[in-house]
């Protein structure tokens, strides 16, 4: 269980930093990276975009609102595309929103 | 006749009513009285043993007192029909009738529960009645407090379950004897609800209220059952039956309506001869009988399941239950059986919420689509809940559990031996993919397992460790818990599991928990409701009515501090608008700042209660304390601060 735990912790690390990637320039990004580091620093962002909301605080999911994404097998590129252009409900993310 | 004769016998042909309710009411009753009343109720003999009080003249005593008042001929005919509660915050326009309840009948059978809010008087009768399998009553002023109880009747008339309410009023206007009254009283009681009840009746003798008692129990129990209210004038209440007793009627149960044999049996043909049929069941099983009925159709079809979850209708430890495979089944399955669907084009496409709406058919074109169930039997037009139409190649009218075995026999008839191999390697396949599915499943809830706050998967499997070997009832929809009861648990008894509140009117869950275990109580199993923090937070007082009725149940908070699914809607409408995504989804959605502490809540009104708990590795010892709680038979809360999902 714990080494699933730390697995779950590098995902969330990775997620973030494909965010952090993403978010790269903006004033928000800036802020957050800023104001910490680590997982927390991870976390918040994860939080500020809402995505929390749809696939749980660790990316773990939930039946109706959004799937598991943590840990994920996409690509960097793969990933950002979907965030973008989203397929079936989830919300897509305009550059205004997260650039 | 003393009045403790009498009530036994009254008592004692009061069975009938429970067959309505119970498999499919084949029974007639006991009195074998065709066309006259069962009992000529008759407090009104003990009245006229009773000697006048001393001391006071004629003109005294009628003017102080009442001999042989009407509620108490309304109390006999509720212990005819067997309802063994009403659930009512007191009222004066009802006082007749409460007074006759706790003193006249002893306060039992039935026996007045003490409600804090209509809404939640209803509710608990809506989920009382889904385990007991007959109504309870609701006592409530016609005009306040109905309309504080119309919340819980929309969501017990969608969920097709019989509630009896009991509406006080003034109808005659020269009884209003102030301003209170005049507020009190209304021409047409029902008149606010009428859109979302089955029947409503205003007597204006008692005879006429005996009559519409009868005839609304009849209704509200026959399939699609759902509430009625009927309204018990102040003056019919209070005033003296006189010399003339009125008689209860007799109660003749409705057996519900069958399918038509030869449609069943053209059902029967279509099914056999499908590659890949597929089982779609929502509302099918009112009575344990049909969970078996339902698993021998879907054995001797070799099909899948896929339960809507409207009630317990399929054990899931039974390889033919495949809820987690939903699309793709539907997208394989050339014959599609609906069984009592709320929402059949609901579950054969998806319309995504996207700028531009966009509908996904999830079925074959070619698809053969049957329904069988009693939704088409009985709608109203103004309330939407009987969802989008569907074009079907057959549908069939008639109840589904009573109809599934002269389905079931339809399909062993023509079931060849020469299709017996086909079967066999379906079987074959769909035991592989339940297990699979079961694999995932459990390795699904794996996920963020030691996560604070604490995942809805991980609440849902710490539960079940406490409760698994005991005798358990759960009492709350899990739609918000991503249905992990149902895809980590054992489900195999009909009381398991009740459906939720049909028409998503929040509010519902507490009560109908309290409502429900109250049912429970009697055949001493444990009772437990996933309690969502912003439910709770409409009527919190029916904590009350548990501890203070010792209604043994077990609620463990999903607390995620908000009304989730809207803070996802603003998220969505946010994100639609490329604009603010930082926090502003929680403005008006999140029940934080301060956090709501549920303990201290509970604690407040005499519930046992620990938390807020965050920490996953607590959970368990809470969990036992709590248990031993509600085994002494009191009410327990634990409140867990949880994932939103
Ligand atoms: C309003 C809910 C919602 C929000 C907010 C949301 N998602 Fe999603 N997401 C979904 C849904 C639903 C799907 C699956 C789409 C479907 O099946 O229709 C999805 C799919 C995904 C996938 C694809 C997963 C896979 O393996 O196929 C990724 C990656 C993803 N989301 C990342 C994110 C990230 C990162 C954020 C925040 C920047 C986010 N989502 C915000 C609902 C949401």
């Amino acid at each position: 269980m714990q080494e699933f735990v730390r697995d779950i912790g590098r995902w969330t690390h990775r997620i973030a930093a494909l965010l952090l990637g993403m978010l790269a320039g903006t004033g928000v990004a800036i802020e957050s990276a800023s104001a910490v580091d680590g997982e927390q620093n991870d976390a918040r962002a994860f939080v500020t975009y809402g995505c929390h909301q749809c696939h749980g605080y660790m990316g773990q999911g939930g039946l109706l609102s959004g799937p598991r994404i943590v840990p994920s097998e996409l690509s960097f590129e793969a990933f950002a595309d979907i965030v973008r252009h989203p397929y079936g409900v989830m919300p897509a993310y305009a550059p205004d929103v997260l650039d | 006749m003393n009045r403790r004769k009498f009530l036994k016998g009254v008592v004692a042909s009061a069975p009938v009513a429970a067959a309505t309710l119970a498999a499919g009411a084949q029974s007639s009753d006991s009195a074998g009285n065709q066309s006259g009343a069962v009992a000529a109720p008759s407090g009104h003999a003990e009245a006229m043993e009773r000697a006048a009080p001393e001391g006071y003249t004629q003109e005294q005593i009628r003017r102080y007192f009442i001999e042989h008042p009407g509620s108490d001929v309304m109390v006999d005919a509720l212990k005819y029909l067997d309802i063994d509660y009403v659930a009512s915050n007191p009222g004066s326009t009802f006082r007749g009738l409460q007074e006759s309840i706790v003193t006249y009948g002893g306060n039992y059978q039935p026996e007045f529960l003490t409600c804090l809010h209509e809404e939640s008087s209803v509710a608990m009768a809506h989920g009382y009645a889904k385990i007991a399998g007959k109504p309870m009553a609701v006592a409530c002023h016609g005009t306040v407090g109905l309309q504080h109880a119309s919340m819980a009747l929309y969501n017990a008339w969608c969920d097709r379950v019989p509630v009896v309410v009991l509406a006080g009023n003034h109808l005659d206007a020269t009884h209003r004897a102030h301003q209170v009254t005049w507020a009190h009283s209304v021409q047409d009681t029902a008149l606010i609800v009428r859109d979302f009840i089955k029947w409503d009746d205003t007597p204006v003798s008692l005879q006429h209220f005996l009559e519409s008692l009868v005839r609304s129990y009849k209704i509200a129990t026959t399939p699609p059952m759902g509430p009625v209210v009927l309204t018990a004038d102040a003056q019919l209440q209070e005033s003296s039956v006189g010399q003339h007793s009125p008689a209860i009627p007799r109660l003749s149960p409705t057996v519900p309506p069958l399918g038509d044999a030869a449609a069943l049996d053209e059902a029967a043909r279509l099914l056999v001869e499908a590659k890949h049929p597929l089982i779609l069941a929502d509302r099918v099983a009112r009575t344990p009988v049909g969970v078996a009925r339902l698993v021998a159709l879907a054995e001797a079809l070799q099909a899948p399941v896929i339960d809507r979850l409207g009630r317990m209708n399929f054990p899931n430890d039974h390889y033919l239950f495949q809820l987690s495979r939903r699309r793709e089944l539907i997208a394989q399955a050339d014959v599609i059986l609906g069984l009592e669907m709320t929402d059949m084009w609901g579950s054969m496409h998806r319309l995504l919420d996207l700028a531009q709406q966009e509908q996904q058919n999830l079925a074959r074109p070619d698809v053969k689509l049957i329904t069988l169930g009693v939704g088409d039997l009985y709608l109203k037009s103004n309330y939407q809940n009987f969802s989008r139409y569907t074009p079907v190649d057959m549908s069939i009218a008639g109840d589904a559990e009573a109809s599934l075995p002269l389905l079931t026999e339809a399909v062993t008839r023509r079931s060849s031996t020469a299709r017996a191999s086909r079967r066999t390697e379906r079987a074959e396949a769909l035991r592989r993919a339940y297990r699979q599915m079961r694999d995932r499943d459990a390795r699904a809830a794996k996920y963020a397992w030691n996560a604070s706050p604490v995942t809805t998967a991980r609440l849902c499997m710490e539960l079940w460790q406490q409760i698994r070997g005991r005798d358990w009832s759960l009492l709350s929809d899990p739609i918000f818990q991503s249905y992990w009861p149902q895809r980590l648990w054992t489900f195999d008894k009909h009381h398991q599991y009740i459906g939720g509140s049909g028409g998503y009117g929040v509010g519902y869950g507490a009560p109908a928990a309290v409502g429900a275990a109250l049912a429970n109580r009697e055949h001493g199993r444990l009772s437990v409701n996933i309690q969502a923090d912003g439910d709770l937070m409409y009527a919190p007082g029916v904590l009350w009515t548990a501890a203070h009725h010792r209604i043994p149940l077990l609620s463990i908070m999903h607390n995620n501090r908000a009304y989730h699914q809207e803070t996802m809607h603003l998220q969505r409408m946010a994100l639609r608008r490329r604009r603010g995504v930082d926090g502003n989804a929680n403005t008006g959605t999140t029940i934080d700042r301060p956090a709501i502490d549920f303990a201290q809540l509970a604690k407040s009104m005499g519930v046992w209660s620990a938390g807020p708990i965050s920490d996953p590795a607590q959970l368990a010892p809470a969990i036992q304390q709590a248990i031993r709680v509600v085994d002494s038979g009191e009410p327990a809360l634990i409140d867990v601060v949880c994932q939103p999902r």
